[in-house]
């Protein structure tokens, strides 16, 4: 006979999902729940037996995980109710609960590596807590559970899986999608696999807090199987099921079965539970929503911008991020770096890591090929307090990172009501021009900049990397650093071009701009990144040939783009008349277009604008054919040559 | 001083951003000659001479050992060396915001340098600048008024598309700098495709005896009366003493009057300044010197530059008619056709900008030009009566040389005039 206490959490969780449903009957809820209603044990017996410590990874399907971790099913009730009193201001709602060290999400499988990340925080820091991840088993079938089964096994990371196997995964029974078995996925990471069901609740937990006890000691990964039915629908009035199935199953269900056997007791529990739900309910039912302004932090208003003259140090741009990583790794132990073939000897595709895995081994972890994954356990990371530098080998590959920085770096801080914070850096090279072809010299920075909440910034040779990772470092949000693979060879000096001043802005990423020493430009430039090198190069001829003056505004954070940065280079199209920006990726809704707009909207006065940026084509390998397709010195004079005529 | 060449760091393989400067055969201020090897640079496939492929001075823009980007100069090639600059620790106010160790010596754009030559601008007026456009050269030039108007909303005029010729059936020599800032000179106004003419005749016989007699340095030339009296009516008119910009009229405050000439020496407009206030005499002395000095090559930048309205002569080459184009930042101009011999008429043409003014107001403006220009023949009548029409001697002078009269002839025009004793013979 299991324990009273942990079958009255289990009513109690069944009462509150099951008070869901009415709420939404009577229009009450916005939006959805997916309700356990039948699979409580499993919540009972593993979210309820972890430390306060450790941490909870769930999905969807994640009241009950919730209430047997955080014993607060009042937060909850106020949160599904939308209200700002409830556990992350109402924005989160049923499948995006975060308290404490609770997470879930809506992405099937997301969630996975990230709970990895968190895992192997802990493990870092020697906290002894471990992480616990529910998913279920149609969650399977998503790659980025294999890539991250494979690297917490290989890393000996402390993380519990717990695989909830109810058979359907919405509407669609198992055996319509799975090959194989379920255990042999787990066993061949060489991941130890347990199994258990929901119908023997005593041995269910008492194998759960054997899993926890193992994992714990032994600091590795464990993978446990729990059969189990939902009773309810998918979420609401979606079922398709058998209904004679459904019925066998409420009948084998463990709290029913309590309620035949103990019809009084039953009651008497449900009467007290749904008196306290009740009048908890009618007291928050016309609490305050969150506000958009205790939602949203304005954007700082805009600072004084003063400059100064940029010093170069005629070193290769990859020599000083190499310097610049070793004295962080140096300085503050929480900095991570992260990455495919990052190891000496070989130090990454690009050298930037070149000899720090021999200097600081803890600080620099080599990674399987899964860019997904460890994108994800970079957010755990961040989650778990660390400050890690992904390199993503090339900026092609960042594609597979993007549900990763757009469903869970970039929306963690908000959807939780601002409780947490997820400073993850990525590091990639963008960028042609070596004959790599259509998968590995493409520039994708229009995909990244305009999400949420992440800052995109674009190294270039008019700036020391430093001055850029050093603001990069003090970052709480996610930033993704675009750098460039024909800039880390090339040195950080001075162009020869005379009678410019090449200074640098005040601000935290600050904005370069090479203008005349005294004379009124005649045209603004605007770029980031690797296309500066070329557009200095073009400088004299346009001078001396085309008798056009520029200013080049060089920005360095390219979203968002920020009241100064606005201010600087609207300033200076008024002065000149003529914007043109530069960018090596294709013009089509593109950084381009964004400041063109905005200086449109920001300024009375009229002026002329133009696009300078590659065709949208894949970049071909071949000489010619790569040259002709990415933005060159010809296409800089030629606009200009046309717009003067 | 004036580049000749312009040697930059040249693009040998696709895989080079720099080349090496290996060595250095010449230093800045060195003569050289064509074909002088000046330096030697390293690319990633092999070591390349450079040769001078004009004489001229150095001017170095690189050192030995230095890596320089493709595209940067390397080094020029000048018609002089560069005149002594102010001193860099100067007390200018610009000098001293300059970062340490930055002197500035001033670029020039190409366009700018073809300003400066056409109009024999002195290089030296630049001295302050960083870099000189043609804009900067136009602002000594005396157009700068309208410098301000035209950058707060740049006119963009779309490129037009190359000429596509058969090589075949002809042969193509490219324009001359100079023909090519002539042509944009004139396209300013003209290819607005709003310039219109008015054409009036005025009676000439007796204004140019009138001439014949005074003390002018041009007995046979109309110019210099032309002149005063068109710039005294250009303050009545300031329309015509004005330019379009931006759909505004920009009316130049001064009334200087150029006058085109082309004897030899290439097209060039000679300044008068001020010329609605300079007395007649002077204007004739003044004209006469500037033409002296333009077929002498002496003439300053500030003899070809500043004009507001001109007039252009061509007279001596006999034309009948013609239809001058209206210059850049002005919106008319005189243009003075030869004597008809039968009617005595000279045929003055003005040619004008249809978005500053209208062609009634160009006809008033003649008209009133005709009745001042006859006036001086009914002033020089008394003295008038008939003359030889080879000499132009009058019967009174020809009584004072105690000749014996005027003889009516035919002449080849089939025209009925008078000839003296002298001519008659064939001269003296
Ligand atoms: C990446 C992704 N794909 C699809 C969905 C839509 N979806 C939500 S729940 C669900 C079924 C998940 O099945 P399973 O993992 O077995 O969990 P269960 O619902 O059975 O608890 C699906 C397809 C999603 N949320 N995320």
């Amino acid at each position: 006979m299991v324990d009273l206490e942990l079958m009255k959490e289990a009513i109690l969780i069944r009462r509150v999902e099951e008070s869901f449903l009415e709420l939404f009957s009577q229009g009450k809820l916005n939006g959805t729940v997916h309700t356990c209603i039948g699979q409580e044990f499993s919540a009972v017996a593993f979210a309820g037996q972890v430390r306060k410590e450790d941490s909870i990874f769930s999905n969807h399907r994640c009241h009950g995980h919730f209430i047997s971790f955080t014993k607060d099913h009042e937060g909850l009730i106020a949160e599904i109710m939308g209200k700002e009193i409830g556990i992350c201001g109402g924005v989160g709602s049923s499948q995006h609960l975060c308290r404490n060290n609770f997470f879930s999400n809506g992405i099937q499988g997301g969630i996975v590596p990230v709970a990895a990340g968190l895992a192997l925080a802990g493990k870092m820091k020697g906290t002894g807590a471990i992480c616990l991840l529910f998913i279920g088993d149609g969650t399977l079938g998503e790659g980025v559970v294999y890539e991250t089964l494979n690297i917490v096994s290989k890393w000996e990371l402390p993380l519990l899986i717990v695989c909830e196997n109810n058979r359907y995964a919405q509407s669609t029974e198992q055996a319509l999608n799975l090959a194989g078995s379920i255990p042999d996925r787990a066993r061949a990471f060489g991941i130890e696999v347990r199994e258990s069901s929901t119908w023997d609740m005593d041995g269910l937990i008492a194998d759960a807090g054997e899993s926890i006890r193992r994992v714990r000691a032994t600091s590795r990964p464990l993978f446990h199987l729990v059969e189990t039915y939902r009773l309810a629908p998918h979420s609401k009035g979606d079922d398709t099921r058998h209904p004679d199935e459904i019925e066998e199953y409420r009948r084998r269900d463990p709290i029913n079965r309590f309620k035949d056997e103990n019809n009084s007791l039953y009651d008497e529990i449900v009467a007290g539970i749904d008196g306290r739900l009740k009048k908890f309910i009618d007291s928050i039912l016309f609490a305050d929503e969150l506000s958009l302004e205790n939602y949203h932090e304005s954007a700082e208003p805009a600072k004084l911008v003063s400059w100064s003259d940029v010093e170069f140090s005629d070193m290769r741009q990859v020599d000083l991020l190499n310097r610049f990583f070793a004295s962080l790794l140096e300085r503050d132990r929480s900095a991570l770096l992260l990455g495919e073939d990052i190891l000496a000897p070989y130090g990454g595709a690009f050298k930037v890591m070149k000899e720090l895995s021999t200097r600081y081994p803890d600080q620099v972890r080599t990674t399987p090929i899964s860019e997904q994954a460890i994108t994800g356990i970079s957010n755990g990371l961040a989650l778990g307090g660390m400050k890690p530098y992904l390199e993503i080998m090339f900026g092609d590959f960042i594609t597979l990172c993007l549900d990763q920085i757009i469903n869970h770096a970039s929306k963690f801080h908000h959807m939780y009501n601002r409780q947490v914070f997820c400073p993850i850096v990525i590091r990639t090279p963008m960028g042609g021009g070596r004959g790599y072809g259509p998968t590995h010299s493409q520039t994708l920075d229009k995909f990244l900049i305009g999400i949420d909440n992440v800052t995109v910034v674009a190294l270039n040779l008019l700036i020391d990397p430093a001055d850029i990772y050093e603001q990069v470092h003090a970052e709480e949000h996610p930033v993704i650093v675009i750098e460039n693979k024909l800039d880390y060879g090339r040195k950080f000096s001075r162009p020869p071009l005379k009678n410019y001043r090449i200074e640098k802005s005040s601000q935290l990423f600050p904005l370069t701009r090479m203008r005349p020493l005294r004379s009124r430009p005649t045209a603004t430039i605007v770029t980031y990144g690797a296309p500066v090198t070329m557009i200095v190069d073009t400088l004299s001829e346009l001078i001396l040939e085309y008798d056009i003056l520029p200013e080049l505004l060089v920005v360095s954070r390219i979203h968002p783009l920020d009241e100064e940065t606005l201010r600087i280079i609207t300033d200076s199209v008024e002065e000149s008349g003529v914007l043109v920006v530069v960018e090596e990726g294709s013009a089509f809704a593109g950084f381009g277009s964004e400041v063109i707009a905005t200086v449109h909207g920001r300024t009375a006065k009229s002026f002329v604008s133009r696009r300078i940026a590659s065709l949208p084509l894949p970049i071909a390998s071949s000489r010619t054919l790569e040259s002709e397709i990415l933005i060159g010195r010809n296409q800089i004079i030629s606009t200009f040559r046309d717009l003067q005529q | 001083m004036n580049i000749l060449q312009k040697i930059f760091a040249p693009k040998e393989t696709v895989n080079d951003e720099t080349v090496y400067v290996t060595a250095l055969y010449v230093n800045t201020g060195e003569f050289v000659t064509s074909e002088t090897l000046l330096l030697e640079i390293e690319t990633s496939k092999a070591l390349l001479g450079i040769q001078a492929e004009c004489d001229g001075y150095v001017e170095l823009c690189c050192r030995q050992g230095d890596e320089i980007r493709i595209g940067e100069p390397l080094l020029l090639i000048t018609d002089g060396v560069e005149e002594e600059r102010a001193d860099p620790e100067g007390d200018s106010p610009a000098d001293a915001e300059l970062p340490p160790g930055i002197a500035i010596a001033p670029l020039f754009s190409r366009r700018a340098l073809e300003l400066i030559e056409l109009h024999g601008v002195a290089t030296s007026r630049f001295d302050q600048h960083d870099f000189v456009l043609a804009r900067d050269v136009e602002e000594i030039l005396g157009v700068g008024a309208a410098k301000e108007l035209i950058n707060s909303d740049p006119v963009v005029i779309p490129p037009r598309p190359e000429p596509e010729v058969d090589n075949g059936l002809v042969d193509v020599i490219p324009l001359s700098r100079t023909k090519k800032t002539e042509i944009r000179y004139l396209s300013d106004i003209n290819s607005s495709g709003l310039t219109s003419m008015v054409a009036i005749s005025i009676e000439a016989d007796a204004l140019f005896r009138v001439l014949a007699r005074g003390s002018s340095y041009f007995s046979e030339s109309l110019l210099p009366l032309l002149t005063y009296e068109t710039s005294r009516l250009l303050k009545k008119y300031r329309e015509l003493n004005a330019f379009f910009v931006d759909n505004s009229i920009a009316f130049h405050k001064a009334v200087n009057v150029g006058v085109a000439v082309d004897m030899e020496k290439g097209l060039k407009v000679l300044t008068l300044y001020q010329a609605d206030t300079t007395p007649l005499k002077e204007l004739d002395r003044t004209l006469f010197d500037l033409i002296d000095r333009y077929c002498e090559n002496r003439l300053e930048p500030a003899d070809t530059s500043g004009s507001t309205f001109t007039i252009s002569d061509l007279a001596a080459y006999g034309v009948d008619f013609f239809l001058p184009l209206v210059n850049s930042r002005q919106s008319a101009i005189l243009g003075v056709s030869a004597m008809d011999l039968k009617l005595k008429r000279v045929c003055l043409t003005l040619s004008f900008d249809h978005r500053v003014t209208d062609g009634k107001t160009v006809g008033l403006f003649l008209a009133e030009l005709k009745g001042r220009m006859e006036s001086y023949q009914a002033a020089g009548g008394e003295e008038g009566g008939e003359r030889c029409g080879v000499c132009l001697k009058s019967l009174a002078e020809d009584a004072r040389l105690s000749g014996f009269g005027l003889v009516q002839r035919l002449n080849h025009r089939g025209d009925v005039d008078y000839i003296c004793a002298v001519c008659l013979r064939g001269g003296a």
